[in-house]
């Protein structure tokens, strides 16, 4: 494990009958993120890292050709979810605004404001994947309808539709409220603009647990302010860390966690499992079930 | 029949009534049942004879109860139970994740610095927790089926104990020192009655794990406000998240409100817009119940006020 060592992942991963050892005679690397050497030892099979987004790694040449790469899509499914429920959950409800105010004045804008999932109304998951089948079934109990956007339109389990990333232009038109979860690639970084916002409803709300450059800030900053929709909640921002004077700290209709949906607290918790899969599976020689296409990026 | 609506006359829910073959009257004199929005204050006392029964617009009557216009042997009432279940579960669930993932505390730092408190601190509802609903009607049954693909464990707690569909386990209010410690969330829906009215004190917080948190979304008074003061300063519990408050309005220089642990909301759980958009339709429910000569589905208790 490297660079970082986490005790509890190391036990259980040694339980499922592997052994902690110096990268040097390692045949597989959990990699938390950081500098590797380069080249990496010829005895390492396959990297791990610990996380989904491999976007930065591409960038900074981290991954270079000659090992295989897992990473971590769908183990966080649940907590960046829960995340991405809580904020647009928080988000229709006003929460910030509530805060900001700090007083009890604020009721009547806020009551006239307020957003709702009840009734009948429409939830698009960009980026369906691993994220989306935890959250359709949380959203369920709210009778939301719900369109599932991803790059090759394959079925997403308890969406009410499904649509293929160059099909959906349609959706940001239709759509309530959309959660972003889609990983950063060329054909999704930008993709919320300002003419994608000035085609949304006015009471749209966007969600983003994905990336922060899904979203151009600039536009997004002035679609807040304009009312072009009535508001965006994000676990990711562009650019990370936001800095503290950015506007969008002080937007109340802005709602901002500081990419707390799958930090290493986490992934430490979490992520043993997938380690042990996709060690397995390299093993017999198989397609690692997280293994990442490069050349996609993810 | 004739009905008056009183004191703040809403058109569209006017209309749909009058489209169900109802006659809207100005003179409450003139009618034979009053749509009643507002508070004891602008109740027409003494009521005139000609009204029959009297419909509010709100789930929650316990005022116009305390203030004698809702009594035994006085005129039928029927109120808004069960119309905004979803919504006000909506709105509890809202608050309370927001409180466990501390969006209060990030608002207030406006920075990204805040990270690592918010990290080490937050809680998580898919991590096996223990939700206890206090006051488990109809607005549980909803918020149960919110909560149940997180896989929380659900303790429901009534007057009677029965047992809550979707609840794992059910118990009577005079049980409930078996839950107090317990549980690692509290979400207090119970009406306002002399039985209830601080149940939430100083002794019950000191029962509770310090990772405790508790959401009131149901009436202020249930919580002892100077004493959940003093829970959340000390860290006898971790956090709240109220909709409704004691006093309402919260004056705006109450400690509570510079609590990064205390989320609030300015009583919006249900909204003069939801409000508005469903009176109608509850209204000529009742109204054909009524006149079939039936309980009506929202008839009020006149002894126990709800």
């Amino acid at each position: 494990m490297y660079p970082g060592v986490w005790p509890g992942v190391v036990a259980e991963v040694e339980a499922a009958g592997h052994e902690a050892v110096g990268l040097e005679e390692a045949e597989f690397l959990i990699y938390t993120g950081g500098p590797l050497p380069d080249p990496l030892p010829e005895s390492v099979g396959f990297v791990q890292f610990v996380f989904s987004g491999i976007d930065r790694l591409l960038d900074a040449d981290v991954i270079r050709p000659g090992v295989r790469w897992a990473n971590a899509a769908g183990v966080y499914g649940r907590p960046v979810a829960e995340i991405a429920m809580t904020l647009l959950l928080s988000q229709l409800h006003h929460v910030k605004a509530a805060t900001l105010a700090a007083s009890f004045s604020a009721r009547g804008p806020i009551d006239a404001a307020q957003g709702w999932l009840h009734d009948d109304r429409t939830v698009a998951i960009i980026g369906a994947g691993g994220i989306a089948e935890a959250l359709i079934p949380m959203l369920r109990p709210f009778g939301v309808k719900v369109i599932a956007v991803n790059r090759s339109g394959r079925p997403v389990d308890g969406a009410d539709e499904t649509f293929a990333q160059a099909d959906a232009d349609h959706v940001w038109s239709e759509a309530d409220a959309f959660v972003l979860a889609a990983p950063l690639t060329d054909e999704t970084a930008g993709m919320v603009d300002a003419r994608v916002l000035t085609r949304m409803k006015r009471s749209a709300v966007v969600v983003n647990v994905g990336r922060g450059e899904l979203i151009v800030t600039d536009d997004l900053v002035d679609a807040l302010r304009d009312g072009e929709i009535a508001g965006a909640a994000m676990d990711v921002t562009d650019p990370e860390p936001l800095p503290d004077h950015h506007p969008l700290w002080r937007l109340p209709n802005c709602t901002i966690t500081p990419h707390i949906a799958a930090t290493g607290r986490v992934a430490q918790r979490m992520i043993a499992p997938q380690i042990i899969a996709n060690a397995a599976a390299f093993e017999a020689g198989e397609r690692m079930p997280t293994e990442v296409d490069v050349t996609l990026g993810y | 029949m004739k009905f008056a609506f009183q004191p703040q006359e809403w058109p569209d829910a006017i209309a749909e009534i009058e489209a169900a073959g109802h006659t809207f009257v100005e003179d409450v004199h003139d009618a034979d049942f009053l749509v009643f929005n507002g508070g004891p204050a602008k109740f027409p006392d003494p009521l005139p004879e000609n009204i029959r029964y009297v419909q509010a617009t709100f789930a929650g009557v316990d005022a116009l109860h305390e203030a004698g216009l809702i009594r035994p042997g006085g005129v039928r009432w029927a109120c808004a139970s069960g119309l905004y279940d979803d919504t006000v579960a909506e709105s509890t669930i809202a608050i309370l994740l927001a409180q466990m993932h501390m969006h209060k505390m990030i608002t207030l730092a406006g920075k990204w610095s805040v990270r690592r408190d918010v990290d080490k601190q937050k809680q998580w509802l898919f991590d096996n927790k223990t939700v206890a609903i206090i006051g488990a009607g109809r607005i549980a049954v909803k918020l149960i089926e919110m909560l149940r693909v997180f896989g929380v464990n659900i303790i429901a707690v009534t007057r009677s104990g029965r047992t809550i569909d979707g609840a794992d386990e059910s118990h009577a209010i005079a049980d409930a020192e078996r839950v107090w410690g317990r549980a690692d969330i509290f979400v207090v829906l119970a009406p306002l009655t002399p039985e209830t009215r601080h149940m939430i004190n100083r002794d019950v917080f000191a029962q509770m794990k310090p990772s405790a948190v508790v959401v009131n979304v149901a009436r202020g008074p249930l919580v002892h406000t100077d004493d959940l003061v003093e829970a959340l300063q000390n860290g006898t519990i971790a956090g709240a998240a109220l909709d409704v408050t004691d006093p309402e309005p919260l004056p705006d220089d109450h400690p509570l409100w510079d609590i990064e642990t205390c989320m609030i909301t300015p009583h919006t759980a249900n909204t003069y817009t939801i409000i508005q958009e469903r009176t109608g339709r509850l209204v000529v429910e009742n109204a054909a119940a009524f006149e079939a000569g039936e309980r009506m589905p929202n008839e009020v208790n006149l002894e126990t006020g709800y």
